[in-house]
């Protein structure tokens, strides 16, 4: 048979050939991934300007009313900077994470409109909601440095940490939000639970205090938390007199990437029967 | 069969198809649905068993070859989508497989991921990236898709601004630029206004030309003529034929739709003459005015009916652009009744379109001797419009009148538009369907009047 071999070669069958995890075919897929990366940013700013600064207005609203909670209270929640920069800081990349884990696991519902009719490697929906929030990280991280300056406290060496701690960040809501695509397309009803212990996250993470008021037996554990080591380390990159916890960081990189693998290899079972499931 | 066993090439690409390459292998593929309900069946030994599957595609295989244009056709629910998708990839088949070598587009729709708030440019990048093109292609046609697209400077402008029409033609001149060299299209011709389809029609014509194969996927006949070369019927999810347009086009309308291009009168026993003759009867006719035979037996009986196309062959289908003619042969029975045959026309739909009375100049009193009779009434060129006909021939004496025998759709036919000279067959400028019963071509003539 006289078959070119240099042509591209499409093989169908009912198995997948290659997995949701080829990376041959995201390469391959390239030029769609930037397209769609820049979709999301355009889109997102096109349909709502204020999103812009609302990943810093929102936390900054927020922080006012929990400062003044607290200095009411007279509560001790271990902040070795001013409590006010600390909680602001938090909830900056808290609401920033979340927001990608969430929107992530709805990427696939999102473009069902278009892999009903095109084919594309469905991880490129979840990959280019994280990829496009680049941007955030740079407008949020801007907004904290200057409230941070403004209140005296220096920058160090130690930003350049940032780049681990925002790639343990983004994989780790990758990760998340890759396992919740995938249970989504068993029963839409999964993504209460999604929502709810991410809500639940902003109070069992150190977003509002600083791990240290916490009881010993508590802190040894702590660490499973994912998001302890990316907060402390976000804070530790920024405050110069905070530290940035490896060891935490560390236990949630390898908490992201199990979630990782986990979440793709459940893709990978559902993207047999996408189609009929979305 | 299984998949493994087939020959790597088949038997029938040996000569002219041997120069040209495969494009195309689809070896039984099969799609089952799950569904909610069960159905109780029972198999060959008798057991029942409850299935829970929708059976979409059945053991369906294939082979297409490049410069191939081939349609895919069937009824509603007959696995043609189902199958557009699997080979589109956006559906997974439960069994068999395809190969598909060369850069294949497929167009489910026109304007894919169209995102609203962003200018009809950057949709052009987005759209073009999901059929695979890179930025650099992109970059090089984009000035043509705006240009084929006729958007103007809306081009800047976000897409929700767009008119429906607009959107659909910016969706579709990408589309038409993707130059792919493999297209598979379901029905999305049907976007844009006439002058715009007319364009994409040429547009794909020239991107479907020389070695470009077409996969297209519709269940009108006539765009299957239109298009394609050869065609594949698919009913229940299965390829009920495949073979060359006309041959595949017509025996599906044979069956789909009950046209069949003669009539051979039913052998009749004595007394069944009667039972017709009564049934005949008590058949009232549509006209109170039309009056019963007051004879005893039969007047007149068609014997046979036939369509046959300008060459004198029988025809299921002519050209819309060539005369046919309808042959009826019949029986006159009884002397001095002055018979006459007539011939009601149907659309599609039933509707009656028009009566055609017997006007041979050769038998001006009409034919009143007992005998065997053949006529043959000659339909000109460019007068039915596309699409089927039935024709109910009918047995009468003019005066008084009265209807002896008439046999509902005795013969039907389609009518088909080929590809050639839009002037000669009466298209002129216009893509759209024509609606109407008839299509005729009218001598016109033009002159400046100061």
């Amino acid at each position: 048979m006289s078959t070119p071999s240099n042509q591209p070669v499409i093989h169908i069958r009912p198995q997948r050939p290659v997995g949701i995890l080829s990376l041959t075919e995201i390469w391959n897929f390239r030029v769609l991934l930037a397209q769609m990366i820049n979709r999301n940013i355009r889109s997102r700013i096109l349909n709502s300007p204020i999103s812009i600064v609302w990943g810093f207005i929102r936390p900054a609203i927020m922080a006012l009313a929990l400062v003044y909670i607290r200095h009411m209270s007279a509560a001790n929640l271990g902040a070795q900077i001013p409590y006010p920069l600390f909680i602001f800081s938090g909830l900056c990349f808290w609401f920033l994470w979340a927001e990608m884990v969430i929107q992530s696991a709805g990427s696939l519902r999102l473009d069902s409109g278009i892999s009903k009719k095109v084919y594309f490697p469905l991880i490129l929906s979840p990959i280019a909601v994280i990829a496009s929030r680049w941007v955030d990280i740079f407008i949020i991280s801007a907004a904290i440095i200057a409230y941070q300056l403004y209140l005296g406290i220096p920058l160090s060496w130690d930003i350049v940490a940032m780049v681990p701690v925002v790639l343990v960040m983004f994989l780790l809501a990758f990760g998340i939000g890759v396992l919740f695509s995938a249970l989504y397309l068993i029963h839409q009803d999964n993504s209460k639970f999604l929502e709810t212990a991410v809500y639940l996250g902003l109070f069992l993470s150190p977003v509002l205090f600083s791990k240290e008021i916490l009881p010993e037996v508590i802190q040894t554990y702590y660490n499973l938390n994912p998001m302890v080591g990316v907060l402390t380390g976000l804070r530790g990159a920024l405050f110069a007199p905070e530290q940035v916890d490896w060891t935490s960081l560390g236990v949630s990189a390898i908490i992201a990437v199990g979630f990782t693998v986990v979440g793709l290899l459940l893709l990978d079972r559902m993207a047999k029967g996408y189609a009929e499931r979305v | 069969m299984m998949p493994d066993t087939l020959p790597h090439s088949a038997p029938e690409a040996a000569d002219d198809k041997d120069e040209r390459k495969l494009v195309m292998d689809v070896r039984g593929l099969s799609k089952r649905y799950k569904m909610t309900s069960a159905v109780t069946r029972t198999d060959k030994d008798g057991h029942t068993y409850k299935d829970h599957y929708y059976q979409a595609l059945k053991d369906v295989s294939f082979k297409v070859w490049s410069g191939d244009r081939v349609g895919i056709m069937g009824h509603n629910g007959a696995g043609k989508s189902t199958l557009l998708k699997i080979l589109s990839r956006v559906l997974n088949p439960s069994e068999g497989e395809a190969f598909i070598y060369g850069r294949a587009t497929s167009l489910l729709e026109v304007g894919t991921g169209f995102n609203p708030k962003m200018t009809g440019r950057q949709n052009v990048y987005l759209n073009a990236a999901l059929h695979g093109l890179t930025r650099k292609e992109i970059d090089q046609r984009l000035d043509e898709i705006v240009a084929f697209s006729e958007i103007g400077r809306f081009i800047e402008e976000p897409v929700e601004n767009y008119s429906t029409g607009m959107r659909a033609r910016l969706g579709f001149s990408v589309a038409a630029h993707l130059d792919p060299d493999i297209l598979m299209l379901d029905e999305v011709l049907s976007v844009g206004d006439a002058a715009f389809q007319k364009k994409c029609l040429q547009r794909m014509d020239e991107i479907t030309g020389h070695d470009r194969t077409l996969l297209f996927v519709s269940h009108s006949t006539g765009a299957i003529r239109r298009f394609c070369d050869r065609c594949i019927w698919i009913d229940h999810g299965a390829v009920v034929m495949d073979d060359d347009v006309m041959t595949v086009t017509e025996a599906y309308e044979a069956q789909m739709m009950n046209v069949a291009a003669t009539y051979q009168a039913p052998e009749k026993s004595e007394t069944a003459k009667d039972e017709t003759k009564k049934s005949a009867k008590s058949a009232k006719p549509e006209k109170a005015s039309v009056l019963e035979a007051e004879v005893d037996g039969p007047v007149a009986e068609l014997v046979t009916a036939r369509v046959l196309d300008d060459a004198g062959q029988i025809a299921r289908s002519v050209k819309i652009d060539t005369p046919s003619a309808i042959e009826i042969v019949f029986d006159v029975l009884q002397a001095d009744m002055r018979v006459e045959p007539a011939l009601h026309v149907k659309n599609e739909i039933g509707d009656l379109m028009f009566v055609v009375a017997f006007t041979d100049d050769e038998y001006p009193g009409a034919i009143n001797k007992p005998g065997r009779y053949k006529c043959c009434a000659r339909i000109p060129s460019n007068l039915l419009n596309e699409g089927l006909h039935y024709i109910t021939v009918v047995m009468v004496t003019a005066d008084p009148l009265t209807r002896h025998q008439s046999v509902e759709n005795a013969v039907s036919f389609s009518v088909y538009e080929p590809q050639g000279d839009d002037i000669a067959r009466a298209r002129g400028r216009y893509s759209r369907n024509f609606p109407g019963g008839l299509r005729p071509r009218f001598d016109w003539s033009t002159e400046r009047d100061k």
